[in-house]
This record gives structure tokens, C-alpha cells and sequence, in this order.
């Protein structure tokens, strides 16, 4: 082989090897983190903590959006459901994307809907509404029919009917604890309205026995594809977003279950459309005014609580869908604000988050599949890339698997959302395996993402028309 | 060379892996525990309900099996307690709880409170509000006062038990926080005050910081005090328009219009919200004194006002009527469409 060969080999074996090496120290500090923060309030009473912000004297009004998109099988349930959050003030407002099923006829004649004349303030720019119902059961329940025009277009739709100041954003296909919007709305009330955007915390319900739209007992699913991404949430939810979120760093907060404040997202000019990933990049948006104003009281939170339940894919074909999109929408809004990254104007935001999202979570894969090539192709040449694979493979398993391990850990320490110690078990046995088969799957779909945005990109103007459909399947 | 720190790796990697293992058994082993002592809980509840029950409800004299040996039976018994406070209300059993915790239970919470983990002492802290544990108030003055540091939640609990307590000093703790308290904290402790403590605090209240001038605003409003109506009335000539719309939302909580006369001049505020709140407040006064300002509210540059406007004639018994007959009459687009939302909510 020639010298040249052995140099780029070399070259290419340094970089994957310095990248790890950063990656493992950011994920170490991360975890150390939570360490710390989830032993703080280990054994508290959570219940105790929750309770006295029931009282309807302290909470604020929210508007529910429900952005539906050919839902007619699970419409009711989700609408059920919200109606039966325990909060004291709350209007839910479905909007009806241009369904071509039958969503509409259902809601209307379930719900007992009426036509309403409504005078919509067009804050944020749609299209057009063609029908505003109110339910004659429920009062506060509203319906309102639109042109399709994607989910972010509906959203924006029921941010400007509706008429509360804060607004929660959630997916047809999510199912929340009855406690689950006084959780999130507590930083919000707790915080003198210095809260602009406040999420919460993603479950896998695969598994879990759900009645009526609530959870009934928690335990693991059987299919193993679904036992990964239980570990996978796990672990980014002690990643990014306990250490994020206390310094005000978070840039996704998950558009399955999230509360804006509607005066501020009104003045950020609400949903972008042109996106996979209408939520992330709002949340982007919304920091970048937060610091262009130079208002730093406000602030964009995570509440760790497990709040809401949401379906996982169970195949692969629809898993690779999900992370493509979700990876593309990554690069997207990383790619839009990209003026914010390593710019100081931006505080901790553009000089640690962004370039945390671009190298570790964006670009990541790319370096990763760098890596699995090198290593199988070292193996083959055999020599010195031999033994230096080796020690790459080394540092692949501690950053693939072991992480995943000390986040089972966590979860059987302090979290305890799976009560079953077989689950525990199985749950530490398949995070072992990850790095084997389902990482490099996953870093497979994700540089497929990376592709997306690119091609993309050469057949700009060409609007692609997204539904919204159930549980990440969009198309 | 490089076999030697490959080996190196390999140990290191294969120590880290069985690290992670042990301290996983450790965990289940805890977590198996920890399920067995739950189910003696559940057992020693099962066992001593009813002897509990005797005690708390029929006021019968304390069976010796309910005094408290281990760490175990403190937890049952706490958790039969948190279900009485939660389900049955009654100065008895209240009285009766208090006592028996004072008796049985008081050097335990004493020590919670002392504990270095913040999570047991926050705990103990809500603890004593919760079940008016009176005997240790003290030793929350003390914590209070000593030079330790405590968390801001800590702190917050501490305020509240002094307010439950309604402790001579809370007023001046209160003006001198001892941990940055926002609004909700501030309104949460106020809520508690008795109306002594609070008349107390509004004849300080030009002294006072911004923070509590205008929680105390909306604590009148909240609690409908109308004693107080004199001085929110007071408030409508501050300098802050935060304060004047404050005073306006409780004096509408209230719903008492002594004089119509002061509310005129927010017909011309340049503040749409205060525009706002007069269109709503109009509602406690007789239509014939209110529709020609509504009226002129209607036509109001604001969504908002107009819409509070319309909604206030609405409320009259012959408010459809008389929006059918401004409809029917009206040039105006936007006090049109207005006017038919409200009427087509029906």
C-alpha cells in the first residue's frame, strides 16, 4: 500500500478517534449532571410538590391545538382524553387540515358540533378556514375546518382562533396523564411568565395497558426494536435535557406534547411551513428573539416529568421514516439559524447548544459511519489499522452501549417508570447489544436524512405538501 | 507497544462493564427490597386500620399497637394519616392527628428537618403545614435564623408554615425574604394571611415593594374582600398602569361600582387593556347608565375591547335585543362582525 494510502488512513482513523474521545467527555459531563440533579430530589414527594398548583386561583388559561390530518380512527379518543385533563381553565380547538376521510363527519356528529359565526383575528398568515364549529356537549370544545396547508399551517390556524395566552401544541396520537398540563404549565405560572415555551417528556407507550386514554400499568414491550428506543429516550432525556434545560439551553422541546406563550409566538410569526420540523424550529426562533430582544429573564424549559405517552414504531420500515425526517428536520432548522452558531451574541445558546447539536447530534452520524467503515475495513488490511480499529471498536462500545447501560441504571435508581424488575432486566441486557445492530441502523437512517436535506435543497421551491398523520408516519 | 495499551483498553473497558453489572444487581437488590418493605406497609395498614380509625373518628383511646417501633411503621402510619387528612375533614381528627404526631412522631420530623439530604427536609417541611404541626414552628424560626443556606423552596415552605402559623413575625420575615421569590410564591403566602396580618401589611402598603403592593391588589380580588374596595379605588389613580388594571380586574372580581364616575376617564386610557377592563366592569352597572359607553367601546380600535364590549351587553337580559337592533343598524364592519360572534355563540 501506498504511503499515501497509510497517511489518509491515518488521518481519517485521528479524526473519528478525537471526535469520540470529545463526544464521550460532553456525554460524561451530561450524565454526571444528572447524577447530581436527580439525587437532589431523590425521594422527594412528588406528589406533595404537584398538588397545590392545582388551585385554580394560580394557573393560567390554555388553549389545547389538536392538528388533525386524516384522523378519523383515533380523533375521539385524543379529544376525550384532553377533555379530561384535570385543569380548570382550558378550551381544545381540533383543526381539521383538509382531511379527505372522514375526521370531520365524525367530530361533528360525536361531539354534537355546531357551526359558530367567529370572527378569526388572522394573526399569523394561513389557509383558508372554511368552518368554525363549537360542540353543544362540551362548550369548550371548538372544531374548525381548513384547506390543507400542512401541520404547521394548522397550528397556526388554532393559535389565531384561539383565545387563551398560552397554548398547548399536541399530536393526534399522544396520550397525556390527567395531571400531565399542570406539570408543564408549572414553570410557567412558577416563573412570574419569564417561561416562553415550556415541554415535556417523551414515554414509549408500546407495552403500557392504556383504557379510555389513560395509563393503567407500565410495562415493557416484547418487540426488541421498541425495547431500543425506550433506552434511546432514555438516554436523551438525561443527555440533553436535564443539563440543557437548567441553563436555559434546550433546542428541542418535543412537538408531541409542548405550551407556548401565544403572544410570543405570534410576534416570532408562528409555525414556519416550510419544514420537517416546524417544532424545533420554533423553539430555535424563539431563542434567537429571546436574545435579539436581550430579554434574558425569559426563558425555554423541560420539565423531566414522564407526561406524555406516545406510540412508537414497531417496524422497521417505519422507523426509518421517523429518524430521516426527524433528522432532516434537525439539519434544516440547524441550517436556517445557522448564523447563531459560535456567535456570542447568543449566550450559551449559539456558543455551547449549537455547536453541541451541530458536531454531536447533526454531523455525528456521518463520523460514525466513517468510523464502522474504518473498522471493518482495518480489519481487513490488518497491521497497524488493525490494532488502532481495535481500539476505535473499544471506544464505539463504550459510547454505544455503555451510556445506554448507566441510563437503565438511572431508570431502575431514580426514575422508576417500569415498576417490573424483569423489565429492568431486559431493558439492561438489550442496552448492552445496541452498538452491535441498532445504532449503526440508526446512524444509517440519520446520514439518509443528511442526503434528504441536501436534494432537497437543489429543488428549492418545490413546497412539499406534509400531512400530518399518526405516530411519526408522516407523509 | 501498542499491544500492551490495547490490552490496557480491553481491561479497562471489560472493569467498567462489570462495574456497570454490579452496581445494576446492587440496584435491583435495593429496588427488591424496597418492594418488600412496601408490601409490609401495606400489610401493617391492613392490619392497624381499623384501630386507627377508632382512634381518629370515634375518639376512642389509642391502641398501644399504633405506637410506632421501626422506620416501617412510621411509614404506614404516615400514609394512613396523609389518606385521612385528604378524605375526611373535621376539627377532631385534625386535633387528634396533631396530637398523636406530636406524641409519637416529633422527634422524628425533628431530625427529617436536620438531615443533610435537601429531599427529607422538604419533605418534613410540607409535612408540618400539612398536618399543623404546631410544636415545630420553632424549630423552623430557628432554621430560619441560623446561618445555613437553604434552598429557595425550602425557604418558600418555611414561609408558609410561618403564615399557617399566622406567627407574629411573618410580616416582617416577609419584607425581608430570605430567597427571591416571584409572584405566585408571594400571592401562595398572602393567601394565608389572617385579616389582621393583612390589614396590617395595607397600612404599610406605600412602603412596600412593587412586587407585593400589586399582589395585595389581586388578593383583595381574590378573596372578595369587599371592605377593601375604598382602597383599590385609591389604586386607579397610580402612576403604574400595571397597578390601575390590576385594581380594575379586582374590583370587577368584586363587583361592587360604588362611583361610575372614576372609571370614566379609562374610556380615553391609551392602554387597550384598561379600555378593556372598563368594558368589562360595566357589566355591575344598570344598562341604561352603561350601553352609550359600551357603545363607543364597540367601535373601539382594539379586537379585544370590542369584543369584552359586545360580550357585556350580551350579558343583559336585554342585551341580544339590543345587538340585533346595533346590527341591524350599523355601518361599521368590524362592530358588525363582532356583534354576530357574539350573538351566534347563542
Amino acid at each position: 500500500m501506498s504511503t499515501f494510502t497509510s497517511y489518509l488512513l491515518l488521518f481519517f482513523g485521528g479524526i473519528i478517534f478525537i471526535y469520540m474521545l470529545l463526544v464521550i467527555f460532553s456525554y460524561s459531563m451530561m450524565f454526571l449532571y444528572a447524577l447530581l440533579q436527580l439525587r437532589k430530589e431523590y425521594k422527594l414527594d412528588k406528589h406533595e410538590s404537584n398538588e397545590e398548583l392545582s388551585d385554580i386561583t394560580y394557573v393560567k388559561p390554555v388553549s389545547i391545538i389538536v392538528p388533525a390530518y386524516n384522523e378519523e380512527a383515533g380523533i375521539l379518543d385524543s379529544v376525550h382524553s384532553l377533555l379530561s385533563l384535570s385543569y380548570p381553565q382550558m378550551e381544545v380547538i381540533v383543526v381539521n387540515d383538509g382531511s379527505s376521510d372522514k375526521t370531520q363527519d365524525k367530530m361533528i356528529a360525536h361531539f354534537q358540533m355546531e357551526p359558530v359565526q367567529k370572527v378569526i383575528r388572522q394573526q399569523l398568515d394561513t389557509k383558508p378556514v372554511t368552518a368554525v364549529y363549537r360542540s353543544a356537549i362540551h362548550p369548550n370544545l371548538l372544531f374548525i375546518t381548513k384547506q390543507n396547508g400542512g401541520k404547521a399551517d394548522a397550528l397556526n390556524a388554532g393559535i389565531n382562533l384561539s383565545k387563551y395566552p398560552y397554548f398547548c401544541s399536541i399530536d393526534g396520537d399522544s396520550i397525556l396523564e390527567s395531571t400531565s398540563l399542570l406539570k408543564v404549565m408549572k414553570p410557567i405560572i412558577t416563573s412570574n411568565e419569564e417561561v416562553v415555551a415550556s415541554g415535556g417528556s417523551i414515554r414509549i407507550a408500546n407495552g403500557t395497558d392504556i383504557q379510555m386514554g389513560s395509563i393503567m400499568s407500565v410495562s415493557l414491550s416484547e418487540k426488541s426494536l421498541v425495547i431500543m428506543q425506550v433506552i434511546e429516550y432514555l438516554r436523551a432525556f438525561l443527555v440533553g435535557r436535564v443539563a440543557l434545560s437548567k441553563h436555559n439551553m434546550v433546542l428541542i422541546i418535543s412537538g408531541a406534547f409542548s405550551v407556548f406563550s401565544k403572544k410570543w409566538v405570534i410576534e416570532a410569526g408562528g409555525y414556519e411551513k416550510n419544514t420537517v420540523g416546524e417544532d424545533m424550529e420554533l423553539v430555535v426562533r424563539l431563542h434567537r428573539m429571546m436574545k435579539e430582544q436581550k430579554k434574558s429573564s425569559n426563558r425555554i424549559v423541560f420539565v423531566p416529568d414522564p407526561v406524555c405517552w406516545t406510540e412508537a414504531p414497531e417496524n422497521i420500515k417505519d422507523l426509518r421514516r421517523q429518524r430521516t425526517r426527524w433528522h432532516r428536520g434537525l439539519l434544516e432548522s440547524l441550517w436556517k439559524h445557522r448564523k447563531m452558531t459560535l456567535n456570542p451574541k447568543y449566550g450559551a445558546v449559539g456558543m455551547i447548544s449549537f455547536p453541541y447539536f451541530w458536531l454531536i447530534e447533526c454531523l455525528g452520524p456521518l463520523i460514525e459511519l466513517g468510523g464502522y467503515t474504518y473498522i471493518v475495513f482495518a480489519f481487513f488490511t490488518g497491521g497497524i489499522y488493525f490494532e488502532f480499529a481495535i481500539i476505535l471498536a473499544f471506544l464505539f462500545i463504550l459510547y454505544g452501549s455503555v451510556f445506554s447501560m448507566i441510563s437503565v441504571l438511572f431508570e431502575a435508581w431514580a426514575l422508576k417508570t417500569y415498576p417490573k424488575i424483569t423489565d429492568l432486566i431486559r431493558l439492561f441486557m438489550y442496552s448492552f447489544t445496541e452498538v452491535f445492530w441498532y445504532r449503526p441502523l440508526t446512524i444509517f437512517w440519520r446520514c439518509e436524512g443528511i442526503l434528504q436535506f441536501f436534494l432537497k435543497r437543489s429543488e428549492w421551491g418545490h413546497m412539499e405538501r406534509k400531512g400530518l398523520s399518526r405516530k411519526g408516519l408522516e407523509e | 507497544m501498542i499491544e500492551n495499551k490495547l490490552l490496557l483498553l480491553l481491561i479497562g473497558i471489560l472493569l467498567l462493564i462489570s462495574l456497570l453489572i454490579a452496581v445494576f444487581i446492587y440496584i435491583i437488590v435495593q429496588r427488591m427490597i424496597e418492594t418488600r418493605s412496601l408490601a409490609k406497609v401495606e400489610q401493617y395498614i391492613k392490619k392497624h386500620n381499623d384501630k386507627l380509625y377508632l382512634y381518629l373518628i370515634e375518639g376512642k383511646v389509642l391502641s398501644k399497637d399504633l405506637i410506632p417501633h421501626t422506620r416501617l411503621d412510621i411509614r404506614a402510619i404516615e400514609e394512613m394519616l396523609v389518606r385521612y387528612t385528604k378524605n375526611i375533614s373535621g376539627e377532631d381528627v385534625l386535633f387528634r392527628i396533631t396530637a398523636y404526631m406530636e406524641r409519637y412522631l416529633q422527634e422524628h420530623y425533628r431530625k427529617q428537618l436536620k438531615s443533610s439530604k435537601w429531599s427529607i427536609r422538604i419533605n418534613a417541611l410540607y409535612k408540618i403545614s400539612d398536618f399543623r404541626l404546631y410544636f415545630l414552628v420553632n424549630d423552623v424560626f430557628e432554621m430560619l435564623n441560623s446561618q445555613k443556606k437553604y434552598s429557595k423552596q425550602e425557604y418558600f415552605q418555611m414561609y408558609k408554615v410561618l403564615a399557617t402559623f399566622e406567627s407574629q413575625n411573618f410580616i416582617s420575615f416577609l419584607l425581608h425574604p430570605k430567597a427571591d421569590f416571584g409572584e405566585m410564591e408571594y400571592k401562595k403566602l398572602l393567601y394565608y394571611l389572617n385579616q389582621q396580618q393583612f390589614e396590617t401589611l395595607i397600612d404599610q402598603y406605600e412602603s412596600l415593594p412593587s412586587i407585593l403592593k400589586n399582589i395585595i391588589i389581586d388578593i383583595v380580588g381574590m378573596k372578595n374582600l369587599v371592605e377593601f374596595v375604598p382602597f383599590l379605588e385609591k389604586r386607579l389613580n397610580d402612576d403604574s398602569s400595571e397597578t390601575r388594571i390590576r385594581a380594575l380586574k379586582s374590583i370587577d372580581q368584586i363587583g361592587l361600582i360604588r362611583e361610575i364616575d372614576l372609571y370614566y376617564h379609562f374610556l380615553q386610557s391609551p392602554y387597550w387593556e384598561e379600555r378593556m377592563m372598563v368594558a368589562k366592569l360595566l357589566v355591575h352597572v344598570p344598562m341604561s347608565k352603561s350601553l352609550p359607553y359600551l357603545q363607543d367601546l364597540l367601535k373601539d380600535s382594539s379586537w379585544w375591547v370590542r369584543s369584552r364590549a359586545a360580550q357585556s351587553i350580551h350579558s343583559n337580559k336585554r342585551g341580544k335585543e339590543i345587538l340585533e337592533s346595533i346590527m341591524a343598524t350599523t355601518n361599521d364592519r368590524f362592530v358588525f362582525d363582532m356583534v354576530q360572534e357574539v350573538i351566534g355563540k347563542g
